[in-house]
């Protein structure tokens, strides 16, 4: 990943989090999220980057809500028919991607010609995205309930010590703070690295 | 639903139920804006609450006459369509008369969550007409409460000694932790 890139990933991952902190409260509403951002990003960037001609300044807003909320609409209804549990925590938010600033932003890049392997860069920026989205699933499930749903992994003595905040909005917040704090000091630890070699 | 429960639909969607603290919808755009002053806040906040009235005004009917009949899985594209076409009405009817806004805090309030957040939030809530719009007010309200309280710390926490990796997204999302600890309380 270049210098560029993972400047822009702190970013995307902050201007992605709206749908992102509503799915954390559970490992599997964490996964379903994260496949689901993966699906809308590159689909949305692929069909962008395939109709390029056709879009122009005046339309490309227009375009890409409409094919950003397509997909967005598509998974939605995938994840009420074969995933419904998931879909109650976060049927909203996942119709919410359709006017998710990361999603926009890199669908939108798909019809720029200058730039260049958008549509890889979109997969792992995803990619990316999703790991962070289920690791913070992860400890807010481990820390809030004492239990990984997804992983049958349990532990008595956190379900005893519950942190139940982390279960709410604000506790959402909180992890989010300490994950893009992670992510910022893991991204300039790296960058100096490579600047030294 | 008596006026006594849509006043309380009004303070609950200001305080305790604030969507940007109670449902992390619209608080990037908070956060990538907060530099900006109270005028500039005023006026995506007044934009947005038109937006949402007449928004409201138009998918309430089609809610429940077309879309929540046999139509349901339209309901993100006739939404997203509708909030596109209303920003526009807006901004080219009444917002350029009254203040000269710019295009930039459209663009920003057609893909700022909170507006279509707000509209599935009421549908899913199964408020009636006249409450929808006690919904929408009261977020327009706490939207413009939270962007001018984020405003006023974030001026306060740059002259801080803040760590690194803290500054910036970090100590932002903290802060908004901190909020909505205290709107939590209320309920």
């Amino acid at each position: 990943m270049e210098e560029k890139d993972r400047k822009i990933l702190v970013e995307m991952i902050f201007l992605g989090l709206t749908p992102a902190l509503a799915a954390t409260i559970n490992t599997v509403s964490a996964f379903t999220m994260g496949v689901g951002i993966i699906f809308i990003m590159l689909m949305s960037t692929l069909v962008m980057r395939l109709i390029r001609p056709f879009v122009t300044e005046c339309n490309k807003y227009f375009v890409t809500l409409v094919i950003t909320t397509l997909f967005a609409s598509i998974f939605q209804m995938f994840t009420e028919a074969y995933f419904l549990d998931a879909y109650k925590n976060i049927g909203i938010y996942i119709s919410l991607c359709s006017v998710n600033i990361m999603l926009f932003a890199t669908a939108q890049g798909g019809a720029k010609k200058e730039e260049k392997n958008i549509v890889a860069r979109a997969f792992l920026f995803s990619v990316v995205f999703a790991l962070v989205v289920c690791i913070v699933g992860a400890v807010r499930e481990l820390l809030g309930v004492g239990e990984i749903k997804l992983l049958s992994l349990s532990s008595s003595y956190l379900a005893a010590n519950k942190f139940q905040i982390l279960q709410k909005a604000p506790g959402a917040f909180m992890m989010a703070s300490i994950v893009t704090a992670v992510v910022a000091f893991i991204v300039k630890k790296t960058g100096k690295k490579k600047e030294a070699n | 639903m008596g006026i006594s429960e849509m006043i309380a639909v009004l303070i609950g969607c200001v305080f305790v139920n604030n969507y940007v603290l109670a449902h992390f919808v619209g608080f990037e755009s908070i956060g990538a804006d907060s530099s900006k002053d109270a005028k500039y806040n005023g006026k995506v906040s007044l934009l947005l609450t038109l937006v949402l009235i007449i928004a409201t005004t138009i998918t309430f009917p089609l809610e429940k006459w077309v879309i929540g009949t046999n139509f349901a899985w339209s309901r993100n594209l006739v939404y997203v369509l509708i909030i596109s076409l209303t920003v526009f009405i807006v901004e080219k009817l009444i917002m350029k008369r009254i203040s000269g806004c710019l295009k930039y805090e459209s663009i920003n309030v057609v893909i700022n969550s909170i507006v279509l957040g707000t509209l599935l939030f009421n549908q899913s809530y199964s408020y009636g007409w006249l409450t929808s719009y006690f919904a929408v007010i009261g977020t327009g309200i706490g939207y413009f409460l939270v962007a001018m309280i984020v405003s006023g710390l974030r001026k306060r926490i740059d002259m801080k000694a803040v760590p690194e990796s803290f500054r910036g997204v970090p100590i932002y999302l903290a802060t908004l932790s901190i909020l909505s600890l205290a709107i939590y309380a209320f309920a």
